[in-house]
């Protein structure tokens, strides 16, 4: 019974994008799939550089067939620059995270417009010992180089107690924030008004 | 397409030269094992994208065959890494045809110092 199967596969998953699309839908949605936002040319004659990607994939409103993520464009001549490439998802043959570098072209026309070359980070992947480890070095270089830095600093300024966002709490503190806690457990009704005294007595005996 | 997956990795070091060098050395000197229908297609700051569009003799006699998919593409890409001292570092990767598989299997076990490319 393949074939019922399969028909009521279709009727169920399209009723759950908005019905049947029409011939002329079906048509657009092949159009849309297989441009290459001219991707082909920027490959052909672009400028080769580095990108360094600085955040993750993510859809693009309104844009079925497009996914977008931030690169810092490392040119062959002048500074870096950051743009959020969008990309045909058809196009993506490889992992792709924070922290990775990755082979690209620039337009020569525009340099906002990058095509990533997609062969050349399929081969990066599998030097870095494939997609599992390329995409740990990634997260590492990003999550383990600034943000554990930035991690490290807040802690010990927690310690010191120097830090102005976070500064140690002191024990009366802890309890008043303790007690307004209580208050709200009470006030929305998780706690009993008995269970209520008694944690308030157990927290004021603390003081 | 036979059962024999087409993907490969390989790995040779080229002591003498830096990864641009070593690529520039490669693009203007094919390696030995790469056969001549495999046509320079991309090359990036760090590697180069070689590429085959295969089409079975059986299916040349179909008007458009390559256009309606009975082209098989093949594409090995090289790329260049420092290997932490004065040489390259190269990984060779992607889809080949069994006997190029072959031809850089056996190159990359036999490479030595400053030859075989």
């Amino acid at each position: 019974m393949g074939i019922f199967r399969d028909m009521k596969n279709i009727r169920e998953t399209t009723a759950e994008h908005g019905g049947m699309p029409s011939m002329k839908d079906v048509r657009r949605d092949i159009s849309a799939t297989f441009d290459d936002r001219g991707e082909r040319e920027i490959l052909k004659s672009g400028i080769a550089a580095k990108g360094i990607v600085r955040g993750f994939t993510s859809p693009v409103p309104g844009d079925r067939f497009a996914m977008q993520i931030p690169i810092e464009v490392h040119p062959p001549d002048g500074a870096p620059y950051t743009i959020d490439y969008v990309f045909p998802t058809v196009r993506m043959q490889a992992a792709i995270v924070a922290g990775m570098e990755v082979p690209l072209k620039i337009d020569r026309e525009n340099p906002q417009r990058i095509a990533v070359q997609w062969d050349a980070q399929k081969a990066s992947i599998a030097a870095a010992g494939g997609s599992f480890a390329a995409v740990q070095d990634g997260l590492a270089q990003t999550y383990g180089g600034s943000a554990n830095a930035a991690m490290e600093q807040a802690m010990k300024n927690l310690r010191d107690g120097t830090s102005g966002n976070l500064p140690p709490m002191t024990g009366a503190q802890d309890i008043q924030s303790r007690l307004e806690r209580l208050d709200s457990l009470k006030e929305s009704g998780l706690i009993d008004a008995t269970q209520y005294e008694a944690k308030k007595q157990k927290l004021l005996d603390e003081l | 397409m036979g059962s024999v997956s087409s993907s490969l990795t390989a790995q040779f070091n080229e002591p003498r030269d830096q990864p641009a060098a070593a690529l520039a050395h490669w693009r203007t000197n094919r390696p030995s094992w790469l056969p001549s229908h495999y046509v320079e297609i991309e090359d990036s700051y760090n590697s180069v994208t070689w590429e085959w569009r295969h089409i079975q003799p059986s299916m040349r006699i179909i008007p458009f065959a390559g256009f309606f998919g009975a082209a098989t593409c093949y594409r090995i890409t090289a790329l260049f890494e420092s290997d932490g001292g004065f040489g390259s570092h190269i990984t060779v990767n992607g889809q080949a045809d069994e006997k190029t598989q072959d031809a850089i299997r056996a190159a990359a076990e036999h490479f030595v110092l400053g030859g075989l490319v």
